[in-house]
């Protein structure tokens, strides 16, 4: 029973952050229907960021918790913004009025521009940063406990702030309305006066900030990371939005946790090596009853 | 009479048989015929290079065939080819016999060095070269003709359907590296001795391969034509074009793109089958998404829906990758990624556009491949 409990636990926390990341895909997919295929680079991008800035930081003798993090997650989440920003205009914008492919294709050469990019720059090796935070939380249940590291509680707390604060922009503001018009219909929000090429470039630099907070937090709590991982969690969070339904924001959240909580559940109490082979095996199953993701509108096609 | 009703306006194709004709008679010459010591001389490292494209090319082909004709982005051909591939490979170390490191005439070494004793059963029958060419297109076609009805019968499409063929290369992946699925892991098939009792290694050998592959190749290419330029060829655009109006004129549109996907798994399983005995190896890593996402790249820089232009890219992306990897070993990703990039803000057609954009301008009539060309359709 604890293990089921434990591994729900983690399963929770590895969901939320792959929820984050779907965030990115969906959100670029619902407004220019394209898969931004360099969004799982641009994670990484943000990765080897919080890196550099946690050493500048123990550099000027700065080692307070809460002023670290705080500084972290800000200059992280602005610099991937500009990675963002910068790669919408260079690969994307450019192809705006071209097939569907191009931009496609494209996002699959700043994927590997990136990457390389990175590896050139820092090194092939993998790179680490220290633990921030130590302790545990355990919680008796019965005779079993359920045990979850603070670090851990610091994911679930700032994943799903990150998410109610991306609802909230998208739901209530000015902005999020003028990205819900575009998403709609980009040719009728553009008559209406909204600058839409500036909605998605916004776009851009929410998901790259949404993988940012992803990057920080996955960074602090593994302490490792190299130039490729990027892809494997990118394919994962791209599943997730898939499943959700991708154009769907809440679908995207959820598909996350879905993700994680099966991937987690099934290593927890099956076998840890097939995880992976488990995880999309279940994108298909879902996929083959509800083509259109879990919270998806299916397409409706005019003939 | 066929193959002239083929090629028919179908220059790019008419031109790309010639030259595969061509390299049919000119490699074996130049390789065998000429002294090592001539400047004409072709290397086996060279042979067995243009082999290699030879491969991918087929490859691309099969890829154009159900990409650029029928709009299902496979974003797992890969796998396909990889199957074929391990067929070729299960065939090839059954032949080692007991010329293995461990001498045992059963089992391939890496059985015996995880200390099995006996053959898992889908081994059996590999030591028959009948047997596992039959095995190198059923194999795929099989899991296609599977895969294809769950998911077209589902309605899954665009890049809901790309997102599931990548899934179904990456759980094959993580599967073939596992040591107990009996493919010999992380390390895959290699150590190859003979095939047919041909010394895999020889001269001789090579050439007989890169012939087999040139055949293969303008085999596939007249195969593929013949499938486009038929009345089910029309269909299938059709459904490219407009899924739902062709369901609704009465075509069982499930059935047509289930076959082509069968037929392009095929096609895919026979370019590995062919590819495996020339680099000598096989392993999970052509599983890998990424060799996928490789390939859906050069069918797009040749240039989609036209056939001879994903043999056109094949060729020239992995030449561009050959000659970068040497030139500067580190930068060759960087430098494809920026080709990449480049070639799709500047040349939207792919490469045989460059060709297609002069001729359009003296005849507008004259599209590439003489079917009816779309502009924009889903990826």
């Amino acid at each position: 029973m604890d293990i089921v409990l434990q591994q729900l636990v983690n399963g929770l926390t590895l969901g939320s952050v792959y929820g984050l990341i779907a965030v990115g895909y969906t959100m670029v997919y619902g407004i220019i229907g394209m898969i931004n295929f360099a969004h799982g680079d641009v994670y990484m991008v943000s990765a080897y960021i919080t890196a550099i800035v946690l050493a500048l930081l123990s550099f000027f003798g700065i080692h307070s918790f809460p002023v670290v993090i705080l500084f972290t997650l800000l200059l992280t989440i602005i610099i991937t913004g500009v990675y963002g920003w910068t790669i919408e205009r260079v690969a994307y914008r450019p192809l705006r009025n071209s097939t569907r492919l191009a931009p496609l294709i494209s996002a699959i050469g700043m994927s590997l521009i990136l990457q390389n990019y990175v590896q050139i720059a820092q090194g092939a090796r993998s790179q680490g940063v220290p633990t921030l935070l130590d302790g545990t939380l355990r919680m008796h249940i019965g005779d079993g406990y359920v045990q979850l590291t603070y670090m851990k509680v610091f994911i679930l707390v700032a994943a799903f702030s990150g998410m109610g604060i991306l609802t909230y922009i998208i739901q209530k503001t000015t902005l999020g309305r003028m990205c819900r018009a575009t998403q709609q219909d980009r040719k009728m929000a553009s008559i209406l006066g909204i600058n839409t090429d500036r909605i998605i470039s916004y776009v851009f630099v929410i998901g790259a900030a949404m993988a940012a907070l992803a990057g920080v937090l996955i960074t602090l709590d593994y302490g490792s990371f190299d130039f490729f991982v990027g892809f494997v969690i990118g394919v994962k969070a791209f599943t997730a939005a898939v499943l959700g339904g991708i154009g769907s924001l809440p679908g995207a959240m959820l598909g996350g946790v879905i993700l994680g909580l099966a991937e987690s559940l099934f290593s927890g109490l099956v076998n840890t090596d097939y995880k992976d082979v488990f995880a999309f095996g279940l994108l298909v199953t879902i996929l083959i009853f509800r083509p259109s993701g879990l919270l998806g509108k299916p397409a409706v096609e005019k003939v | 009479m066929l193959i002239r009703r083929l090629l028919e306006n179908d220059r790019g194709g008419q031109i790309v048989l010639l030259v595969l004709l061509a390299l049919l008679v000119v490699v074996p010459l130049l390789s065998l015929g000429v002294s090592d010591t001539s400047v004409w001389h072709l290397s086996t490292y060279n042979v067995t290079l243009l082999g290699k494209y030879l491969c991918y090319a087929l490859l691309a082909l099969s890829l154009d065939l159900i990409w650029g004709y029928c709009g299902i982005l496979s974003l797992g051909h890969g796998a396909f080819f990889a199957l074929g591939g391990y067929c070729m490979g299960m065939y090839l170390m059954r032949q080692i016999g007991d010329r293995g490191v461990y001498g045992n005439p059963e089992l391939p070494d890496f059985m015996v060095f995880l200390n099995w004793d006996h053959l898992p059963w889908y081994w059996h029958g590999f030591d028959m070269f009948w047997f596992a060419m039959l095995m190198v297109v059923l194999v795929p076609g099989l899991l296609a003709l599977v895969f294809g009805w769950l998911a077209f019968r589902s309605r899954v499409t665009g890049v809901y359907l790309s997102i599931i063929t990548q899934a179904l290369t990456y759980a094959l992946l993580l599967t073939f590296f596992r040591n107990e699925a009996g493919f010999g892991g992380n390390n895959g098939l290699t150590d190859f001795k003979d095939i047919l009792g041909f010394p895999v290694q020889a001269d001789t050998t090579r050439i007989g391969l890169f012939i087999a592959s040139v055949l293969a190749l303008m085999l596939g290419y007249l195969l593929c034509r013949l499938v486009v330029t038929s009345r089910l060829g029309r269909v299938i655009v059709a459904i490219r074009d407009a899924e739902s109006r062709t369901r609704f004129s009465g075509y069982q549109v499930e059935h047509f793109k289930l076959w082509l996907f069968v037929l392009s798994a095929m096609l895919a399983g026979i370019a590995g089958a062919l590819f495996v005995p020339q680099v000598g190896i096989i392993n999970p890593g052509e599983f890998s998404p990424l060799n996928s996402i490789e390939l859906v790249v050069w069918v797009a820089v040749g240039g989609r829906a036209t056939l001879f232009g994903a043999i056109a890219g094949a060729f020239s992306v992995n030449y561009a990758k050959t000659w970068f990897t040497s030139l500067y070993p580190e930068a060759w990703l960087f430098a494809l990624g920026a080709l990449f990039v480049l070639v799709t803000l500047f040349l939207p057609k792919g490469l045989v556009g460059l060709a297609g954009q002069r001729k359009w301008r003296r005849t507008p009539k004259a599209a590439l491949s003489g079917l009816p060309q779309q502009q924009e359709y889903a990826s």
